[in-house]
């Protein structure tokens, strides 16, 4: 073992990785952070990546690195039944595929999130007591208040407190003084002419009327600043990006990190008590049999991701901290047979499954500007439906067809292949197409279910010698019939606005085929900016202090014996 | 020096017609010299240079005359076995910013036996793709228009 023995080590340096550095060097702690992935020291090079990338998904800027590898979205497909895909890192059971990526990469999968970043509902943590589906939490809303407007302030969210109006909020939503550090973004035009179509449009969902709304979106992107924060720009220079500058692209990569990513909170940390060590992958957890505690970490250090050469390296500490994304972090837990006596690590995989919904607005509303969503329908986020199927939100979607139908990309090959457009008229059509093409997101929550689960098995791993993620998904009939309810609120919402439906409600195409990938020019296929949202309990190891990759952190202790709960907060798209 | 067989100035006319931008844009990108070699590289001299002088020959005989001009690029290029997929991707290269492969069956045609993958051609071609300025709108991730432009009602083209 390695002479260094540090207050804390840190697996991971994403975003709560990157927040632990930052406080605890603040307080004096030496922190030692182990990152997986290459060190993001040159964005600029992941920006070029990303220009001569042919689909442009999600993880396409960042490094396609074989020993810590990343799932790509490219790599969904079908599952045949009893046999697993292979394509991608993950080794996908199914039935449903998993549709969500992460970054393995210094900064984490805040490199790519697209930064909306509401709080949960009150109603969201006794879920089971008022509407008898799920589990209540241990907690409630007002216990995490005071750090949603932490990791807000960390965060730099750009909202306005008077217009976040939701259904089952309460009185005392936002604390007496509370200000968000920015104001809002402006939302789009597209989103004013929608909101002038729908606001006040009362939809029924089983016996009740449900009046929508249209508010702006929190989202962490920079915008003019409020009394005691100041914006922080890019990593490389903080004049820069210290606005949006509408470059409409936050998935995969703001070229300017005008929206937050981890390496901002990173560069906070007081570098004297910091050590990090990149292209570093924990392997196991040492655990002492006497105390039950973590003594060490075991990790694999390789010098290019070419190459599976590499020297395996322990360090040790007095409190371990995984905080190595949900998927990774059950892994790592399973990999060392740690805290995992309920056999609960890795179970209640969450993600937010999405349905799309796209047509053709009657004019030209502009679209493909600005960040990817500045606004969002609110209304069926809380409600006594809650009790037939599960709560949606629904953001109004920016960038039009892109995620649908990988527009404008497929429209161009289909007007020149198909419709034998050229010149003027190839012009004409595309211009009289595209810039009315509209979407809405569905987004549903999903409530935890044993069955969905990442787990190990030796037969698969990586070239360092690592697990991959072994997943079992499905998507329940409670969150299944919240599908059906939001089709028919799309179908009224777009006889309202006079959208020409285009929506095709067919299974996904879940991989492109050569010629759709020429056409991908720019394309977001199934579920990918998001993060997990993961759920599980474990009270075994007392220096196990365990973070998901968010704002929020939640210390757990063996100290109290009933189950502890992670959460992970805010939402992470 | 001009080339009298076949040049750049010949790639642009044939650009014009089926981008349906006029030359001074595609000058303006920077990347009709690039375009042309890529096409040059992937399909040949000979192909390119019947395509470029197709397009050229149209270009002067009809410009400013929409129909006849139209009538003939369907004539003599798109419903050409050899021109017409050809004229489709470099239409396609200029608006995307991307080479499709050919279809196998044109490779087959014209007797190529193997030739370029579906790629991106430059970062340039990327920032430069021309379906952006047509819908009023920018590549994501590059020339941004700025804070809050897109609250703003689209411009008028």
């Amino acid at each position: 073992m390695k002479e260094d023995n540090y207050d804390v080590v840190i697996v991971g340096a994403g975003i709560a990785g990157a927040i632990l550095a930052k406080e605890l060097t603040e307080k004096k702690k030496r922190v030692l952070l182990l990152e997986a992935g290459k060190a993001s020291d040159d964005y600029l090079s992941y920006l070029e990546v990303f220009y001569t990338a042919l689909a442009k998904v999600p993880n396409s800027p960042y490094p396609n690195n074989p020993n810590a590898p990343s799932q790509n979205v490219l790599n969904l497909g079908p599952i045949p039944a009893g046999a697993p895909n292979l394509n991608g890192y993950m080794v996908q059971y199914g039935p449903v595929p998993f549709g969500s990526d992460y970054t393995r990469v210094s900064g984490g999968t805040t490199m790519h999130w697209l930064g909306h970043s509401f709080r949960m509902l009150p109603n969201d943590f006794k879920l089971h007591s008022k509407y008898g589906h799920g589990v209540d939490w241990p907690i409630s809303y007002d216990d995490l208040k005071p750090f949603y407007e932490k990791s807000e302030w960390e965060i730099g969210v750009s909202a306005d407190v008077e217009d976040q109006i939701y259904p089952g909020m309460g009185n005392n939503f936002f604390g007496k003084n509370y200000y968000y550090p920015m104001k809002s973004l402006p939302a789009s035009y597209l989103d004013q002419k929608v909101a002038g179509g729908i606001n006040g449009m009362k939809v029924k969902l089983g016996k009740n009327a449900y009046p929508l709304s249209v508010i702006t979106t929190p989202q962490g992107r920079n915008s003019t600043p409020n009394k005691g924060y100041k914006p922080i720009g890019a990593s490389w220079d903080n004049n820069i990006g210290q606005r949006c500058e509408g470059n409409s692209n936050c998935v995969p990569i703001c070229p300017v990190q005008a929206k937050y990513n981890a390496l901002k909170t990173l560069n906070k940390a007081d570098q004297k008590y910091l050590t990090v060590i990149n292209q570093a992958v924990a392997s196991n957890l040492i655990i002492d049999p006497e105390t039950n505690r973590i003594k060490g970490v075991t990790y694999k250090q390789y010098q290019s991701a070419q190459s599976s050469d590499h020297t395996s390296h322990t360090v040790q500490g007095k409190i371990f901290v995984i905080a190595a994304h949900a998927v990774e972090t059950a892994k790592l837990l399973l990999a060392s047979s740690a805290a995992n006596s309920s056999d609960l690590v890795g179970r209640c995989l969450m993600d937010h499954p999405t349905m799309l919904t796209w047509g053709l607005m009657p004019e030209d509303i502009g679209s493909y500007r600005g960040p990817g969503a500045t606004s969002h329908i609110p209304t069926f986020r809380d409600g006594a439906f809650r009790k037939e199927h599960s709560a949606f939100i629904v953001p109004v979607d920016n960038w039009g067809w892109l995620w649908g139908e990988f527009s404008p990309g497929s429209d161009v090959t289909r007007a020149i292949n198909q419709l034998n457009l050229f010149g003027k008229k190839l012009r004409g059509y595309l211009d009289g197409f595209v810039s009315r093409q509209f979407g809405l997101q569905f987004e549903f929550e999903q409530l935890p279910q044993h069955a969905n689960r990442v787990t190990i098995d030796p037969n698969y791993l990586d070239q360092l010698g690592n697990y991959r993620p072994v997943v079992h998904y499905d998507i329940s009939d409670y969150t299944r019939a919240a599908m059906e309810a939001a089709k028919g609120v799309s179908d009224m919402i777009f006889a309202k606005l006079g959208v020409e439906d285009y929506t095709e409600l067919q299974p996904r195409r879940y991989r492109l085929s050569p010629m759709e990938r020429g056409q991908a020019i720019h394309s977001r296929a199934q579920g990918i900016w998001s993060a997990l949202i993961a759920w599980e309990r474990t009270n075994q190891i007392r220096s196990l202090t365990k973070t998901r990759n968010h704002g929020i952190t939640k210390t757990c202790t063996s100290s109290d014996r009933a189950a502890c709960r992670l959460l992970e907060l805010p939402i992470l798209r | 020096m001009k080339n009298k067989q076949s040049s750049v100035d010949d790639f642009l006319d044939l650009s014009s017609l089926l981008t349906g931008f006029d030359k001074v844009d595609l000058q303006g990108t920077g990347l009709a010299e690039i375009y042309r070699k890529e096409v040059l590289g992937i399909i040949g001299a000979q192909i390119t240079t019947e395509i470029e002088k197709a397009g050229t020959a149209i270009y002067r005989k009809y410009r400013n005359r929409e129909k006849l001009m139209e009538e003939a690029v369907r004539t003599e290029i798109l419903s050409h076995a050899v021109l017409g997929p050809l004229a489709k991707n470099i239409t396609s290269m200029w608006y995307l910013g991307v080479w499709n492969q050919m279809p196998q069956a044109w490779l087959d045609h014209v007797g190529i036996k193997q030739t370029a993958p579906s790629h991106v051609i430059s970062a340039d071609a990327y920032k430069e793709s021309l379906v952006w300025r047509v819908v009023g709108s920018h590549p994501p991730g590059a020339k941004q228009p700025g804070y809050g432009t897109w609250s703003l009602p689209p411009k008028t083209r």
